[in-house]
């Protein structure tokens, strides 16, 4: 669990730090002053030797953290910037996936779907009736996936996988009246 | 700091080996320490004091060191790191591995020309 302390001592542990880097050039800075040099003349110089302070603080801090998690949370994080500065091309994001995913699964929502009729979507996304060409074999089996085959009123609009998720889903939860 | 060309790139865990013989002596806060590696590597090293920290705080995540508040030599307040049991153990098996080491490059920088 040492894994999980570290998670939440982690802010005591970054104040800790930059107290020490500041006791560490308050200490230097009067000693800079006891040997002749002005306040500022020490601070410059007490400066200069420690190094670039922000850059220090950053590296010590990298040492906790988890570098992949906080990299891809540091990539969501700009991309949710970038949406929300560019609001013309997120609404056009937004619009063509949400235009796309009612092209595939609207009917599903409307209860048009059943297990036994799930259409096949063509290359271009389009969903033609398979009522013509009821599917039979492997691939009726495979389609038996689509929507829960014991439950005829259920409009999951979410692919089946398994049985009991199958259950689970139909559980009138998502059963139309 | 300007890193100056006569200067060489310490081996990895140098800093880190040479913190716990100078904690384990005594007990210290961060500018005591970096004074202490200034003044007994004299000429020979050249140690950024900012550099410690990012070491520090690697000894304090692998629990080799541990902080307690203290007073400095001007009576303020300040963080003094410890060598922990842990530190103190890591310490002897990289102080036997370092000198093997030394001796082994020693050895061969004698015998290699030969």
């Amino acid at each position: 669990m040492s894994w999980l302390g570290q998670l939440f001592s982690r802010r005591r542990r970054y104040d800790e730090l930059s107290e020490s880097i500041r006791e560490h050039l308050d200490e230097k800075i009067a000693d800079l002053m006891d040997r002749g040099m002005t306040q500022d003349q020490a601070e410059q110089a007490a400066r200069r030797e420690f190094g670039n302070v922000t850059r220090i603080e950053e590296r010590s801090r990298e040492v906790w953290q988890w570098p992949t998690v906080e990299l891809v949370l540091a990539d969501v994080k700009l991309s949710l910037r970038r949406l929300r500065n560019s609001p013309g091309f997120t609404m056009t994001v937004i619009l063509t996936l949400g235009h796309r995913y009612r092209r595939q699964y609207g009917s599903v929502q409307r209860g048009e779907w059943r297990s036994h009729q799930a259409p096949a979507i063509s290359r271009a996304g389009t969903a033609r009736s398979a009522q013509s060409e009821r599917p039979r074999g492997a691939r009726a089996r495979r389609l038996q996936r689509w929507g829960c085959g014991s439950q005829p009123q259920c409009i999951s609009p979410l692919p089946h996988a398994t049985a009991p998720f199958s259950r689970w889903a139909c559980g009138g939860l998502l059963r139309r009246t | 700091m300007k890193k100056k060309p006569e200067y060489r790139d310490l081996f990895p865990g140098a800093l880190e080996l040479m913190i716990l013989k100078s904690l384990s002596w005594r007990p210290m806060h961060g500018y005591a320490l970096a004074q202490r590696l200034t003044d007994i590597s004299e000429d020979y090293l050249q140690i950024e004091e900012g550099s410690l920290y990012p070491a520090l705080q690697r000894m304090l995540k692998a629990g080799w060191l541990e902080t307690e508040m203290g007073l400095s030599a001007r009576n303020r307040p300040v963080r003094i790191f410890k060598v922990t049991q842990a530190g103190k153990k890591h310490l002897e098996q990289e102080l036997a591995s370092v000198e093997k080491m030394f001796a082994g490059v020693s050895r061969v920088l004698a015998l290699a020309g030969q």
